[in-house]
């Protein structure tokens, strides 16, 4: 069949040139906006109202896209709780999209912002702070209206008593994140190996040079990496102050001097000396328990605990903080501008503050994040049941976990992590 | 009838444009574009070098280039090597076909599975010192450094070894079984020369040049590795290709121009390697053709043999090491150094797993449906003709996926899925799996097909049985043993894909893959040693039931036994 014109060479030509046209279209479209979408928008707003049961209404038959980091087994253990509960009481679905870091995300909603996706975005649900919620508010990614405060469970918070609630990382929360959990760094050591763990930075330093191999801190950006380096930038300077305003109107290479004098002096004799760092702090409570080094640190004061309990630490682990005090701060769950159900969300961020959800979540058996709630704000039962958890064998009591060090303001994070990278990113 | 194949013909090349076509050319503008600094919805509208600039002016840029290159080269010429002295050795000494069944469920171990099994065989802490601790090296703690001075780039060329090497094997067992072999050896050795030098100098170069495109494709993917790196790291510099996926992750959206630039630039070092394996490639055969020429009879003691084929050997026995390790940190929590064996054996990890089943579920449904798909695809082109019309375009358009980065293509697809919205859906996520499968299952059924023998279709013809019906009766019969080879293929293919299902799952569609990777960079041992034998579920299950379904169905047809999987 002699034939010169090819229905096939049409086909592949025409969906080629279609693609291509495709391709451009949608590089170039600016970002479409629609009168439906206004009106969908409008519909989310319906939760800022003091009746939540109509928020609890709107969001039957729901699905939420909780973007939550995912690189610990029981965290993600707990949210599938939650995702048993929520199904159950208000007919949510819960989906735990596991983050590795969570700027994934946040670059995900600025994409989708860019894009002209104003409705039906693709996260419902953040686990956030700092850095990243301080971006988020800068790109007016959040939910417009605060929302917070308006959830039947923020009656058992008292942020008189714990002003961190409304304020995350010197910036204020807007009634635009719900708390849901307490962090303070803490390092854990086995005490059949090192019984005498260095508890400062100076200490820290000498001990290092001592123990070539035996320390790391997770790499840069990981969230607990750069913590510990706000952690030594905080104990080595003078004058901590200009690191609590915005690091502009700071001298940068002054103030954080203290902080590249001590990594110069120490990098050579880290693990693998320093030309690799654990991705996060579950692989350095890993390496720990390899007995590869000596110090691990997590932000979950019950982290060792929990650990030792599930048998993947040596029942001879404890912990410590520095004795001028640690990081400490709280957590948030956000919602974004586009979410898809914003009413579930709502729904899911109350129930993961009932006093049901956050005892279950400080009992060092399950999580053991402490909770953001107020005691004596508690019924008495809800009180008891408080606390009766059981501490955990290497946790550190209340007293001990009261030296804390406010987190500096979030624009220092960015600026710290690129200078880090630009000394130590190449491995050199 | 001439309507009617026109019909077929118009249909598969829609089809092709579709599946193939479309992607390519969106991911590869998708990539471009924004790499030239063209990307209006961010307000980037000038085309520049800009972008290209600020991706090389991040710290150790250079540094992960070589280590990419390094990394890449030396372990496809390693593996290559290796596969060679194997097919060698053991084809003068081991039935063929044993052979090949033996590695044919080793290939479909997905790499990320066997670079978790190296990590946790060979990291200062694995599983082989504590074998010999303390009792041989008087080690009570992990020394602070492994086996290997460099985990990252030593374990990952050892992984990369474990894993191409039995695939090169098989191509070349494959390409062998086309070849004369043994007539060109008798004549070889009525030639004086021994039976290894007949092999590796009169049939070796013609095998090389029929398993040509899978090294290249073996070449590009350890140069632009992702996710068997992010298991063994994070090492400073990472890889290229590590470098540019964190770079789509920053915050900042418009880091992404560089990203790019990056992803383009991870293209450009595909070529580069593929130009140095093609520099080495000719100076290579002038070696060998010297040889020949002066009619060397050059005589390998035997002792030499051996000991080389066990070295080609090692990796793969590493791997699978490497596997038990993982099975064994499956079952248990409290494994300290340096006990040889866990201290107790644990079923509370496997009674969490429900997050991991629903990513296996995932797998299942995103491999099983491309697969099939992608095998339908094969059929339609190849009975409709368009194939002979086409010729080499089409083959070569078929397998750019295989020639290209999977970054330097899924990066830009991923921005084209965010406009499109299907970011995260159903719908990308096959498609994508589709466009990386249809290499595979093209280079088994397009041969298969081609020897089909076609009198029996017109005897069936001339007896008036109907085109659809020829069809089912007679073509896919005959073809069976290579369907069920390539639904194996595709499902192991499947499996294995890190990067496209990252980048088309958006976050909401986790493969067993993805959570894989990132359980076992998440310092988990339990957890990742789980998610390791999951990952191997797929291709497990899959290879049973096609086995089982054609024992049961040709059981009666004594002339395709031994065919099928092996």
């Amino acid at each position: 069949m002699p034939c010169r014109f090819h229905p096939f060479s049409f086909a592949i030509l025409a969906s080629t040139c279609m693609s291509l046209c495709v391709a451009l279209v949608m590089l170039v479209a600016p970002a479409p906006s629609t009168a439906s979408e206004h009106s969908t928008a409008s519909e989310h707003s319906v939760a800022s109202g003091h009746d939540f049961s109509s928020v609890i209404n709107a969001a039957t038959g729901q699905t939420v896209y909780f973007n939550a980091w995912g690189g610990d087994d029981k965290i993600n253990a707990y949210i599938e709780w939650a995702s048993a509960e929520v199904s159950e009481r208000f007919d949510i679905t819960l989906v735990h999209v596991k983050l590795g870091d969570t700027g994934a995300a946040v670059s995900r909603i600025l994409a989708e912002k860019a894009a002209g996706r104003d409705t039906n975005g693709s996260v419902d649900l953040l686990w956030v702070n700092g850095a990243n919620f301080a971006a988020l508010k800068q790109h007016s990614l959040l939910q417009p209206a605060p929302w917070v405060e308006d959830l039947p469970n923020w009656q058992f918070t008292d942020a008189a008593a714990l002003p961190a609630l409304k304020l995350d990382f010197a910036e204020p929360t807007g009634g635009l994140e719900s708390p849901w959990g307490r962090a303070q760094l803490v390092f854990s050591h086995d005490t059949a190996i090192t019984p005498l763990p260095p508890k400062n930075a100076m200490a820290l330093a000498s001990y290092i040079k001592k123990h070539p191999g035996r320390f790391t801190y997770p790499l840069p950006p990981d969230f607990i990496g750069l913590s510990f380096l706000k952690q030594l930038i905080l104990e080595l300077s003078i004058d901590p102050s200009p690191l609590y305003a915005p690091v502009s109107q700071a001298d940068f290479d002054a103030v954080t001097a203290p902080l590249w004098i001590w990594l110069e002096d120490v990098t050579p004799y880290l693990w693998r000396g320093g030309k690799s760092y654990p991705a996060n702090y579950p692989a350095l409570r890993q390496l720990l328990a390899d007995a590869e080094i000596d110090i691990a640190m997590a932000f979950n004061p019950a982290d060792a605990s929990a650990a030792i309990a599930r048998g993947e630490l040596q029942p001879t682990v404890r912990t410590y903080i520095h004795d001028g005090g640690t990081l400490a701060n709280v957590h948030f769950l956000a919602i974004p501008f586009n979410a898809s159900a914003a009413d579930a969300a709502k729904v899911v961020a109350n129930f993961l503050l009932s006093p049901a959800a956050q005892i279950r979540k400080a009992d060092p058996r399950i999580w053991g994040d402490p909770t953001v709630l107020a005691r004596h704000r508690l019924d008495p039962a809800d009180k008891a049941a408080l606390d009766a958890l059981p501490r955990g064998v290497a946790t550190l009591g209340e007293a001990d976990l009261t030296r804390t060090l406010a987190e500096p303001h979030p624009s220092w994070m960015p600026a710290i992590e690129a200078e880090w990278k630009r000394r130590y990113g190449s491995g050199n | 009838m001439a309507a009617a194949t026109d019909r077929l013909i118009f249909i598969a090349g829609l089809a092709l444009g579709l599946v193939v076509a479309l992607p390519l050319a969106a991911g590869i503008c998708g990539t471009i574009l924004p790499a030239l600094g063209w990307f209006p919805a961010l307000g980037a509208r000038d085309v520049s070098a800009v972008p290209l600039q600020m991706f090389l002016a991040t710290p150790g840029v250079a540094g992960a280039i070589m280590l990419s290159l390094g990394t890449g080269l030396v372990a496809t010429f390693l593996s290559f090597i290796a596969s060679f002295i194997l097919v060698v050795t053991l084809s003068s000494f081991a039935p063929m076909h044993r052979l090949r069944s033996i590695m044919g469920p080793l290939i479909a171990v997905p790499h990320s599975t066997v670079a978790i099994g190296i990590l946790f065989l060979l990291a200062p802490s694995g599983w082989l010192i504590r074998l010999v601790s303390p009792e041989l090296t008087g080690f009570v703690r992990p020394p602070a450094t492994g086996l290997l001075p460099d985990l990252e780039q030593h374990g990952l060329i050892i992984a990369l070894l474990a894993k191409e090497i039995p695939f090169l094997c098989l191509v070349s067992l494959a390409a062998l079984s086309t070849q004369p072999a043994r007539q060109i050896t008798a004549i070889g050795r009525s030639l004086g020369y021994s039976k290894d030098a007949a092999m590796w100098l009169l049939v070796m170069p013609d095998i090389y040049r029929l398993i040509r495109l899978p090294l290249a494709a073996v070449l590009v993917f350890s140069v632009s590795v992702v996710d068997m790196s992010l298991v063994l790291g994070p090492g400073l510099p990472p890889p290229l290709a590590v470098m540019v996926v964190h770079g789509f992750e920053d915050p900042d959206l418009l880091a992404r121009l560089p990203a790019s630039a990056g992803a383009l630039l991870q293209g450009g070092l595909a070529v580069l390697a593929l130009a140095i394996w093609r520099a080495g490639e000719v100076l290579i055969s002038a070696i060998l053709t010297g040889w020949r020429r002066r009619g060397h009879r050059t005589r390998l003691p035997s002792m030499a043999r051996h000991i080389l084929s066990g070295f080609a050997v090692l990796p793969m026995l590493a791997g699978l090491l490497g596997l038990i390790a993982a099975l064994l940190w499956s079952f248990t929590t409290s494994w300290f150094f340096p006990d040889a064996l866990p201290g107790s054996i644990s079923f509370a990890g496997w009674a969490r797993a429900t997050g991991l089943l629903s990513a296996l579920g995932s797998s299942f449904l995103a491999g099983g449906a491309a697969t099939i798909l992608a095998t339908g695809l094969c059929l339609l082109v190849l009975q409709s003709g368009i194939a002979a019309r086409l010729g080499p375009t089409l083959h070569w358009m078929i397998c750019i996926p295989l020639l290209l980065p999977q970054i330097s293509i899924v990066t830009g697809l991923q921005m084209m899925l965010l406009w499109t919205r299907l970011d995260g859906s159903w719908l990308a996520m096959i498609w994508i799996h589709l466009l990386f499968i249809l290499p595979y299952t093209w280079l088994i059924m397009a041969p298969a097909h081609a020897g089909l023998d076609h009198r029996y279709d017109r005897v069936a013809a001339t007896i008036g049985m109907r085109r659809w019906r020829r069809f089912r009766v007679i073509t896919l019969p005959l073809l069976a043993p290579a369907l069920i080879t390539v639904l194996f293929l595709g499902m192991s293919v499947s499996v294995a894909l890190y990067l496209p299902s990252l980048f088309a799952g958006g976050g909401r569609i986790a493969t067993i893959t993805t959570e894989a990777v990132a359980l076992a960079a998440g310092g988990s041992r339990q957890a990742a040693g789980m998610a390791a034998m999951l990952q191997l579920v797929i291709p497990l299950v899959t290879f049973i039931c096609l086995q089982g379904w054609f024992r049961w169905r040709f059981e009666k047809f004594a002339g395709m036994r031994g065919g099928s999987l092996h």
